[in-house]
């Protein structure tokens, strides 16, 4: 990996120690581990509009049983933040509808 | 194309008509005809360890997107263009994703082509998005890790297609120990001649000692002595150029295993043509991508040998830089003469028409169907045309 | 008493005016015997990654044997270049050795096409009697990543 790449991928996130930046072409999140609740958690948050969703250790090994097709409906984008029934997601909202 | 005009374009004797290099309706014909039709190669393995990982090349003119599908594992091949208003969907000239999203409108795709979602979708009605994912190249097969795809659902199957050029694809593969690798990038050069050039140009040891008559003084320099590539070339009974049939054709510099350049070129034992658009030499692998019937651009991949050290595939490195590319000391002179003053040439167009029969009369037919000729004899030249003559007039014409 | 931004300016000045001149020979004794001259595609990584060139001072020896030859057909006839250096730059100094930061714009003519080039050049340079030797010089072409054509004169 060239470090330019290395840059855009993992760069450490200054204002929250340990998070890293995952960039594709389509996506870019910065990824960190949350310690502010009673349990540990991860935080994903989507650097294209600041949407955040933590996900506990159980959710997390749940998504390890899926296929990717499985997180199809996720992204299909009519479900998620380009409905036509506009909608503002907050986190602790149901993530699609 | 029909038969009667294709059929005029090489005569009998092998004089070939120079509108094959300069004319757009015979390009037309060729993208019809070949690349419609043949196997096309698209991608090495190496390219896509992982399941997700695409790269976006070519298949022929056609932008394509590669990938690895996120749960099977497998190869697809797709073209690179949303179905919707017609953007590149993926920019990158490669990346990891399970699915794809235009930024356009934002019409999202799983990296298999199926139309995953839509945005703001109660604008559509009646809208049928099984049919709306991204096209698919309809056949995609591999062999020796080299990925090709075709757009015809039928014909023969690349094994059939690839024949007597398998055996060296194997030994092209088996190059590095534990095989090879196309992770160094590529040097990409353009000119404003026809695709054909190049590939005829790959297998033409005639040229070798006046086109690169500077790199050969080079080499004399550094090895002290003139270097026997041009002797051999002319004397060596064991180099020979075959005709290994459907258009593929090879020069082995002796035996395809252990034999040598000599040249200090990189050190694939034998130079290469995959029909239409793929060829081997030195230690590369060089895509050569047609964009008009005047205007080319070519890929050179230099090949890894995985399992050895840096230090070996930097001087694999540095010895592909030293030849090809757009500073290299021998490439560039390909460009000059062989593509740009022949495409100069061409202009006076009175009497149009070039010679293609060196060593005609000495090439020698194997019961198995090869044509085996000298190493400056014009046999890979002519083994491309019978199949570009085959397959424009879609006859069986015999030259 | 020039200073040092003043001898390396004239010293970039002068290694551009050996090209444009097409004076090979001169130009290969500013470099050292251990240089290297590159031109990388995109960030450089020479293990892994082809370059446009890496040569080593051999390799420019050879450069200039083959276009001294006559029979360089990719610069028979000669590109003709106007090198303009700008934004020179001392990054850091010490007695050993100077990196320069410089902006180079080259403009080349051949088979009656003009072509610009431009490009971020870094230059290491030794303290050698009242000049300096090149002990390394890197090329970053805007333009590395897409086709090019003919780069066979010297950039």
């Amino acid at each position: 990996m060239t470090e330019k790449e290395d840059e855009l991928v993992t760069h450490v996130d200054q204002d929250l120690p340990g998070a890293m930046v995952l960039t594709s072409e389509f996506a870019s999140v910065r990824v960190s581990a949350d310690t502010e609740a009673n349990g540990p958690r991860l935080r994903i948050e989507n650097r294209q509009n600041g949407m955040v969703i933590h996900l506990d250790p159980l959710e997390l090994a749940s998504l390890t049983w899926l296929r990717h097709m499985d997180l199809g409906p996720f992204l299909d984008p009519s479900r998620t933040g380009w409905s036509s029934e506009v909608q503002d997601h907050h986190e602790g909202d149901e993530p699609w509808r | 194309m029909a038969l009667t005009e294709a059929e005029k374009l090489i005569t009998p004797d092998w004089m070939v008509h120079g509108s094959i290099y300069t004319d757009p309706d015979v390009f037309a014909a060729e993208q019809d005809e070949i690349f419609r039709h043949t196997w096309l190669f698209v991608a090495h393995e190496s390219q896509l360890q992982n399941r997700g990982d695409y790269v976006t090349t070519y298949a022929g003119t056609q932008p394509v997107i590669v990938t690895r599908g996120s749960d099977d594992g497998a190869y697809h091949v797709l073209l690179n263009r949303c179905r919707h208003r017609g953007a590149a969907v993926c920019q990158s000239e490669e990346g990891n994703a399970a699915f794809f999203r235009c930024a356009y409108h934002g019409w999202t795709y799983t990296n298999t082509g199926e139309l995953r979602g839509i945005t703001y979708d109660q604008g559509y009605e009646g809208l049928d998005r099984s049919k709306l994912g991204l096209t698919r190249m309809p056949r995609v097969d591999s062999f020796a890790g080299f990925v090709f795809a075709s757009f015809d659902e039928d014909g023969p199957t690349l094994m059939e297609h690839l024949g007597h050029a398998a055996p060296y694809l194997e030994l092209v593969a088996a190059q590095g120990p534990d095989g090879i690798r196309l992770s160094a990038g590529s040097h990409q050069i353009a000119y404003d001649g026809n695709w054909k050039l190049q590939v005829e140009n790959t297998i033409d040891n005639y040229h070798f000692g006046f086109v690169h008559r500077s790199f050969l003084e080079v080499l004399a320099d550094r090895i002290g002595s003139p270097p026997p590539i041009i002797k051999n070339i002319l004397t060596n009974e064991e180099w020979r150029t075959l005709d290994l049939g459907n258009g593929h054709s090879v020069h082995e510099f002796g035996d395809p295993k252990t034999g040598n350049n000599q040249g200090q070129l990189g050190d694939l034992p034998f130079n290469l043509i995959i029909f239409p658009n793929l060829c081997f030499v030195g230690a590369q692998l060089r895509h050569v991508l047609p964009k008009a019937a005047d205007r080319t651009e070519v890929r050179l991949y230099p090949m890894l040998h995985e399992g050895e050290s840096e230090a070996f595939n930097a001087s694999i490195l540095r010895t592909h830089e030293g030849f090809y590319g757009p500073a290299g000391m021998g490439g560039s002179d390909d460009v000059e003469v062989a593509f740009d003053r022949v495409s100069d040439g061409m202009r006076a167009s009175e009497q149009d028409w070039l010679v293609m029969s060196r060593g005609l009369h000495r090439e020698q037919a194997e019961p198995d169907g090869r044509i085996v000729g000298r190493a400056d004899d014009e046999v890979p030249q002519r083994a491309f045309y019978r199949q570009w003559i085959r397959s424009v007039s879609r006859e069986e014409i015999v030259r | 008493m020039t200073s040092v931004q003043e001898q390396v300016e004239q010293f970039l000045f002068h290694e551009v005016a050996l090209l444009d001149h097409r004076d090979w020979d001169t130009w290969l004794e500013l470099y050292a015997d251990d240089a290297t001259y590159s031109i990388p595609q995109g960030d450089p990584d020479h293990a892994r990654k082809v370059s446009i060139v890496f040569d080593d001072k051999r390799r420019l020896v050879e450069r200039v044997i083959r276009l001294k030859s006559g029979f360089a057909y990719s610069q028979e006839p000669s590109s003709i270049t106007v090198h303009l250096v700008g934004n020179v730059m001392v990054v850091k100094a010490d007695e050993a050795s100077i990196q320069v930061a410089s902006s180079l714009m080259v403009t080349e003519v051949r088979r009656g096409r003009q072509t610009v080039y431009a490009a971020l050049v870094s230059h290491t340079l030794r303290p050698s009697g009242d000049s300096f030797l090149i002990a390394g010089k890197e090329i970053r072409l805007a333009n590395s990543e897409v086709p090019l054509g003919n780069l066979t004169f010297i950039v």
